[in-house]
């Protein structure tokens, strides 16, 4: 008997990525434009390894981060200094 | 279809101005937010809240919407008045844009988009790009899929695009890998695997929050495994060497003479292992003494002898 093809997806453990995209393919892969994720970093959402955009290292848990804030600032009519605050509670309520 | 009573579900009065709206949309926002909510139908309420806004907040809309009138109760069955979004000279409140794409209801779709084309199919070049949403979900695993690695089979709700091009939910199953050494809290992320993209645009991604199943033999306290050890009170005196279980299974360890009940007893890296880099956990067996509740009369013989040639006063 054939048994069905069952596709195993690969996990990462979000809280142990490690800091393996640059900052162009971060901000591909959040689709934002440089400006916007400079000012995830400079609010302190994300926080990149490395001195300066061109040496930036980010993780997937930066990215998770960006996007809640960016899902919180949406649908909550908040700006990005109240996003960051909210994704820092957020993720000690969590934790 | 059922009617949506938009102004009943932002709490506000049919003459509500424009900042009463905002400031109940944001209010209710909080509480139902998805990221945010521990109510269990956020979602389904969020999505409402998103919907009512979407179209109390914008004039041209929330005229359309009252022209259905005010005698609608929220639930009753709907139809669109026939001619309904008809253009009348001057294009009608058709209004293209990101909202048809987030997933709202019949009744929206019903009202807002007689004048558009089609909607988004996905695929299509130059038009409406859009990036999936996250998703987020729960998974139990057992401490022992926990500390040696598993692959488990998991069932999930996720959004994704029919052929009409209208989102939907629909049941998917998922085999995903645990990793060993993964703890309580943390979360698994799975790229591509969220709310499908819009008109080329990527997926999202899936996030599965891990949670233990209880175990009936440990408690856990981060990489930590605390068993209860029933031990009898001679054994508590005398000294013992017990079996103690292990999630690679069973160990003996000696018990000193003298135990008392809650003294910890450790037995090093045998909890959750670690990973990441981080140490393995310990396991921790709490000595409980446990009192026999049926003696027979020998047994009771020799508890008097004992109670008789004891020095012991624990009360002195």
């Amino acid at each position: 008997m054939v048994s069905p093809l069952t596709t195993v997806i690969e996990a990462e453990l979000l809280e142990e990525g490690a800091f393996c995209f640059d900052f162009p393919h971060f901000c591909t892969l959040l689709h934002c434009g440089e400006g916007e994720a400079m000012q995830l970093v400079r609010y302190g959402v994300i926080h990149p390894e490395g001195s300066g955009p061109q040496h930036w290292r980010f993780r997937s848990l930066d990215l998770y981060r960006a996007r809640l804030s960016r899902r919180l600032s949406r649908d909550l009519e908040i700006d990005m200094a109240g996003a960051a605050l909210a994704v820092d509670l957020l993720e000690r309520l969590r934790g | 279809m059922e009617y949506k009573d938009y102004y009943k579900i932002l709490g506000i009065e049919r003459n509500a101005d424009a900042d009463t709206i905002k400031a109940s949309y944001r209010k209710m926002a909080r509480k139902y937010h998805p990221d945010v909510s521990k109510e269990k139908d956020a979602e389904d309420r969020f999505k409402d809240l998103q919907e009512a806004y979407e179209v109390l907040k914008d004039p041209e809309k929330r005229a359309a919407y009252d022209q259905l009138g005010s005698n609608w109760r929220a639930g009753q069955e709907f139809r669109p008045p026939p001619g309904w979004g008809q253009p009348a000279g001057g294009g009608g409140f058709g209004g293209a844009g990101p909202d048809f794409g987030r997933g709202f209801s019949d009744f929206f779709e019903s009202i807002f988009r007689q004048q558009q084309g089609g909607g988004f199919r996905g695929g299509g070049g130059g038009g409406f790009h859009s990036q999936g949403e996250d998703s987020e979900a729960s998974i139990r695993v057992s401490l022992e899929d926990a500390a040696h690695g598993a692959q488990r089979e998991i069932s999930l709700e996720v959004p994704t695009i029919g052929p009409d091009g209208r989102m939907r939910r629909e049941a998917r199953r998922l085999t995903v890998k645990i990793p060993k050494g993964i703890r309580e809290g943390q979360r698994l992320r799975m790229a591509g695997q969220g709310a499908p993209g819009m008109g080329g645009g990527a997926n999202g991604d899936l996030y599965l929050h891990i949670q233990f199943q209880p175990h009936p033999k440990f408690r856990v306290e981060g990489g930590d495994l605390y068993h209860d050890l029933h031990i009898t009170p001679w054994e508590a005196v005398l000294g013992a060497s017990v079996e103690v279980p292990t999630l690679d299974g069973e160990v003996r360890m000696k018990i000193p003479a003298g135990s008392t009940s809650g003294q910890k007893l450790r037995l090093s890296q045998k909890g959750l292992p670690g990973s990441g880099g981080k140490a393995p956990g310990n396991l921790y067996a709490v000595i409980q003494i446990v009192i026999p509740q049926k003696i027979s009369a020998p047994e009771k013989a020799l508890w008097n002898q004992l109670a008789e040639i004891s020095d012991f006063h624990p009360r002195r």
